[in-house]
């Protein structure tokens, strides 16, 4: 057996296989389903300049069929015994997962390893999921109000590396992606040595241990060692440097703001204070931008920030949709009075306790189902070979200080480089 | 640390699936059910895997079915109720409950008006202190409501940019004609301006009482603190409100079928609802319309997703719904498909839909289903919230006590004739309402095909 880690919330273990791939397993006995979480270590960044939106669409290959799955079996199958399934890609990661119920257990591992076994896709599938890809592109981002706001920002606050260019990617790059690239994608980075699989529900953790062996232990390793931006050190970035404000036209009504900061990466200390100071600017009716820019001033109608944190890097955004009539200047003076109110250090130690107040709840819902729990398990130990930290990152977030906030903010806001997009209707 | 596993070298036949273990039985969760003299339904649903209480009021058929001529007043009732009380001011409420790290909502649908409470069990006095005060004291003061109108016509005009909410507009306004349904539950331009302090108060008061409240307390708590809770906190609503005589015409349709376009220049899909009336939630055939439904349109693995993503890739995703309400429903399916197959799109789904009235479906089909539907069911009660939301319904829509717990046996009872039946009853190919929203200059043309084609602004006005 794993190290057995003992919490006051959640209880896992550790494992790994002798091929590479790592495995943490918390049983859960509420209801009689598990989910089965598996999360490779790639994502749009690792792509090339011309190869954009690969790793998406080859999220979407997957269900395409493998050694021992025809094409369109995955999803039949998992269906006829009674599983929902899914996946997303983000810059770093991609995520598969399969809830079964608990007396599928094996069946869902046997579906799941045959895919990181040996890719089979053909060219009929490739061309219909280019097709759905394109067809996701115009639903989620070309046909929706504000929808290109990621696209835009990505490489404005990317200038020289590849988290310059939205996860979904472009479309010429994906029509005329071919079976050689997408097979060399997967023998690359679909491979145990570069994946967690966490399963989280009804099973016992010994005999759950044996069926992953039985259906993983045999995968080979990686022909070569995983190659590309394996570390910070490899992925150079830029900061900011001043202010780049664009305009759009689109179609809508009200015009927008779409801004970001660049901040530290994920789980830094400065990352923490971020994501206190961004609760406190924006969650619930009584924080400072909904209070004083949707309540007392009525000049937006909505009204936001939050912390974004990637492998490498993270990000700071900030949005407001108007109310009719007003400008974007009047409004953009009003988020620089706020944010630089909170670099100067204004963040009150009610503020704070109310946001630590929030996070504690917000963790309570979180840790409730199999599915959430195995994809944060997933996330800290393929990220930071740490799955505990569903557990001690309370500890990081009550530990963050006044100072820290405004330290942070002081460092990384004021008078640091942005991007603006300012959203206009058509004229 | 982690420890190394050597791996096995049996030999491992993965040409077919694993054999599945004994089948475990799922029983939906007990929960205490009474009603109080003063005609309070208080469910608890306890469950302390997480220390956190929600405490659900539910005001049973109260919703926006009742706006009459003023839509939008149902949800703008509903959302003055955190607005200020006879205690607290709007913003003392958003930071009394903000800070305690809980969060208070309070909105209404077509069937009932809500007020929910999420809290940590450590702050639930504080939590049930406001729930208390918003539920029964709302003062609907004048200068709150100018805010919560501008807000509210800010989003109007923004919803006209949604392909999707444009669609639905029309289609609900076509479907339902002359049933409430038809309207717009957030309102229109015009109704919110008008809107008084008074319309919510006459509102409040012929709709907010004891004789149709339900509390549901789910998490954790016992039942003895959820009922002296509920008689400390929840005494001073009226027992009585409304009496209510319904009556009202069902939508015959004139037996053609018309496509309706709204216009939006420029897009790059078409956004399209290709359906009919449907039923109310408490029909007897509910089961066997949603099996049927899941097979047609329902889940990813349906007839329609794989028509239209799979084979086609016309779509990014494609499903059908029957939408059920307390005295009506509708059915549709809904898609968004690329400009220049927006009629083969439309010809497929009316092909799928023809299919599914004229022959039985297969066998594998109905056995996935009942599989899927059988395997998902716990993911359903995984939560003490998810469980709550399935008994309030029962409440609501007035269907038996032991729905849930004959529910899966219902699923497995049913026979590919049933699944016929079901079609051949609630699905009517021959009349049909096609609702498309995008770019008519280059979609119109084609759909000339299917019936009379009428162009309408995202406004609403008629092209001509």
């Amino acid at each position: 057996m794993g190290k057995e880690i003992i919490t006051n919330t959640v209880k896992f273990t550790e494992h790994i296989l002798q091929n590479g791939l790592k495995v943490v397993l918390t049983p859960d006995r509420t209801i009689p389903s598990a989910a089965i979480n598996l999360c490779y270590h790639v994502g749009s960044k690792n792509e090339d300049a011309d190869k954009r939106g690969y790793a998406h669409l080859f999220e979407h290959l997957m269900f395409e069929g493998s050694k021992n799955i025809a094409p369109g079996d995955y999803d039949r199958l998992s269906l006829q015994k009674g599983c929902e399934n899914n996946a997303y890609t983000t810059e770093d990661k991609t995520n598969y997962y399969l809830l079964v119920p608990a007396n599928e257990l094996e069946f869902g591992l046997w579906l799941e390893s045959d895919r990181m076994l040996e890719f089979s896709v053909t060219e009929d599938s490739l061309k219909i999921q280019k097709g759905v890809v394109i067809e996701e592109k115009k639903q989620v981002f070309d046909n929706r109000p504000y929808g290109s706001v990621s696209l835009k920002l990505a490489p404005l606050l990317y200038r020289n590396n590849s988290y310059g260019w939205d996860t979904i990617g472009d479309v010429k790059d994906i029509k005329k992606a071919t079976l050689d690239d997408i097979r060399e994608f997967y023998e690359k980075y679909y491979v145990p040595d570069n994946a967690v699989l966490t399963i989280a529900g009804d099973f016992e953790t010994e005999k759950a241990l044996r069926l992953v062996e039985k259906y993983f232990g045999n995968i080979p390793a990686g022909r070569y060692s995983v190659s590309g931006l394996r570390n910070a050190a490899e992925f150079s970035d830029t900061p900011l440097e001043g202010e780049t404000v664009k305009t759009i036209h689109d179609d809508i009504q009200l015009p927008g703001i779409f801004g970001a900061y660049k901040i530290p990466k994920e789980n830094s200390g400065e990352y923490f204070a971020f994501d206190i100071l961004t609760d406190i600017l924006s969650t619930g009716e009584s924080s400072r931008l909904y209070n004083e820019l949707v309540y007392k001033k009525q000049l937006v109608s909505d009204i936001g920030c939050w912390a974004e944190g990637r492998e490498f890097s993270g990000l700071l955004h900030f949005y407001a949709i108007l109310m009719p009539d007003v400008t974007i200047d009047e409004v953009q003076h009003e988020i620089d009075r706020i944010f630089g109110e909170a670099s100067g250090g204004a963040i009150t130690a009610r503020e704070l306790e109310k946001i630590k107040n929030r996070i504690e709840t917000r963790h309570a819902y979180r840790v409730q189902t199999n599915l959430a729990k195995a994809d944060m398990l997933s996330h800290y130990k393929l990220f930071y070979d740490e799955p505990e930290m569903i557990n001690t990152n309370m500890k990081k977030y009550s530990s963050v200080t006044l100072d820290d906030i405004h330290f942070a903010a002081e460092k990384y806001l004021k008078n640091s480089g942005r991007v603006i997009l300012n959203y206009l209707p058509k004229p | 640390m982690a420890q190394n596993i050597n791996a096995q070298d049996e030999i491992l036949d993965r040409t077919r699936p694993p054999k599945p273990g004994p089948p475990k039985d799922v029983q939906f969760p007990d929960y205490f059910d009474t009603t109080l003299p003063n005609g309070i339904n208080v469910l608890v649903i306890e469950n302390n895997k997480i220390p956190a209480v929600s405490v659900r009021l539910v005001f049973k058929d109260a919703g926006s079915f009742y706006d009459g001529d003023k839509y939008g007043l149902a949800s703008l009732t509903a959302e003055m109720l955190t607005k200020g009380t006879t205690k607290r001011s709007a913003t003392e409420i958003a930071e009394e409950i903000d800070f305690v790290g809980g969060s208070i909502n309070a909105g209404s649908d077509w069937d009932g008006s809500y007020i929910s409470l999420s809290v940590l069990k450590k702050h639930l006095s504080t939590g049930i202190d406001i729930l208390s005060d918003v539920a029964q004291n709302p003062v609907f003061a004048d200068d709150e409501l100018a805010r919560v109108k501008e807000q509210r016509l800010s989003s109007i005009l923004q919803s006209k940019d949604d392909a999707g909410h444009l669609s639905d507009k029309k289609f609900n306004k076509v479907v339902y004609g002359e049933l409430p349904y038809s309207n717009p539950a957030e309102g229109t331009e015009a109704t919110v301006k008008n809107m008084t302090s008074k319309d919510l108060r006459d509102f409040y008061k012929m709709n907010y009482y004891s004789g149709n409240l339900i509390i549901a307390f789910v998490g954790d708590i016992t039942i003895e603190e959820a009922l002296k809770l509920t008689e400390e906190k929840f005494s001073n609503l009226p027992h009585d409100g409304i009496n209510r005589v319904n009556s009202f015409r069902f939508n015959e349709s004139d037996g053609t079928t018309k496509v309706y376009v709204i216009n939006k220049a420029g897009a790059v899909q078409s956004n399209l609802r290709v359906g009919h009336l449907g039923i109310p939630r408490n029909n007897p055939d509910y089961i066997a319309v949603t099996i049927m439904n899941t097979i047609l349109g329902g889940y990813f693995g349906s007839r329609i997703n794989y028509n239209l993503r799979e084979k086609h890739g016309f779509t990014y995703g494609a499903r059908s719904y029957f939408n059920p309400h307390l005295y009506s429903g509708d059915f549709s399916v809904d898609t968004d498909v690329r400009n220049e197959v927006t009629d083969t799109s439309i010809t497929l789904i009316l092909g799928e839909l023809n299919r599914m009235i004229s022959e039985e479906v297969t066998d594998e089909e109905l056995e996935t289903v009942k599989n899927y539907m059988t395997g998902v069911f716990p993911l359903q009660l995984e939560t003490a919230n998810a469980v709550a939301s399935r008994v309030i319904n029962l409440k609501l829509y007035n269907l038996p006590k032991d729905y849930y717990s004959k529910y899966i046996s219902a699923i497995n009872a049913l026979t590919k004739q049933d699944i016929l039946d079901a079609a051949k009853k609630y699905i009517h190919p021959e009349n049909i309402t096609i609702v498309v929203s995008g770019d008519a200059g280059a979609v119109k043309d084609k759909l000339a095909k299917f019936g009379e084609v009428l162009v309408f602004d995202p406004d609403g006005n008629q092209i001509k």
